[in-house]
């Protein structure tokens, strides 16, 4: 430890990080154990659409930010195809529940998902 | 005069060199299971620069990588994101630097770990929503040990090169 100097200052710092990651990871994670109910999806902030995850189906989402192709089947939801440069969207893999979230930051588009049960605000006041 | 000289020619080189490690990690594949989660090489550079140049070098050289990288391998809105990451980032490590009471694998940590909230925050305001934070979580973490890990590459670095100082 000593090449690398390391300062008591540091330790402090390393666990308030860890804290702060840590707290929002059990906030959210009581979200990640429930069943979701819809599929929601956003692009730039507004309402896309509301889709039950029950049915399956599959999304041809054409904005004027770009094309993503999003699946809903089995109750899991993912996007397949995407003309965005980095594909980073589609490795984001299926999601199943609240607490989860697919983001396609070129195209502006996110996918949540909405369970009836459990803590879901309608809005959030900042 | 001569001083400045030599100050400067080593900000330029090692402006290349934080820009072929952006490009390097630009062309690795991303990491299954976290998606948009990198390493930060770029950053020992950086942070180097800070230790060895000073805070206006290595914000410059900072800068200089980014919107280079931008017009080679990215688009305006990647450009953006970068910019927000690692200008909160390097505030931050400049903070902490001029404290003294921080090494470098603890400044480079705060470093990771700002610029994923720096991105995470860009996200909010450009996607118009807080469901992003979400991802939180996942970005905390990897910056958090990313930062770490390039602490600790630039703490070894620096012993082998013994350079002095211009």
């Amino acid at each position: 430890m000593k090449k690398f100097a390391i300062t008591k200052f540091d330790i402090v710092l390393f666990v308030l990080l860890i804290a702060i990651t840590l707290s929002a990871t059990v906030f959210i994670a009581g979200e990640k154990a429930e069943e979701g109910d819809r599929v929601i999806i956003k692009v730039n902030g507004e309402l896309y659409g509301k889709y039950p995850l029950s049915e399956n189906r599959e999304l041809e989402i054409q904005t004027e930010y770009g094309y993503n192709k999003v699946n809903i089947e089995n109750s899991k939801v993912w996007v397949s195809d995407s003309d965005c440069e980095n594909r980073v969207c589609m490795d984001f893999g299926k999601a199943k529940s609240p607490g989860v979230v697919i983001v396609c930051l070129p195209h502006r588009l996110s996918i949540t998902i909405e369970s009836d049960s459990g803590f879901v605000p309608d809005a959030v006041i900042y | 005069m001569k001083k400045d000289l030599k100050k400067l020619t080593r900000a330029a080189f090692l402006s290349c060199l934080a820009l072929a490690l952006s490009y390097l990690e630009a062309i690795l594949p991303s990491i299954p299971g976290v998606p948009g989660v990198k390493l930060g090489i770029a950053n020992i550079v950086i942070v180097f620069a800070m230790y060895n140049l000073g805070n206006k070098y290595a914000v410059s050289i900072n800068i200089v990588r980014i919107l280079l990288a931008a017009m080679m391998f990215g688009t305006v809105i990647s450009c953006f994101y970068a910019l927000c990451g690692g200008l909160l980032s390097f505030a931050v490590m400049a903070v902490l630097k001029k404290t003294n009471g921080f090494s470098k694998v603890g400044v480079s940590m705060a470093g990771g770990f700002f610029h994923n909230v720096g991105q995470l925050s860009a996200a909010v305001g450009v996607m118009g929503t807080t469901d992003v934070l979400l991802y939180f979580p996942v970005l905390g973490f990897s910056g958090i040990f990313t930062g770490i890990l390039n602490g600790v590459i630039l703490t070894l670095v620096t012993a082998k090169l013994n350079i002095a100082k211009p």
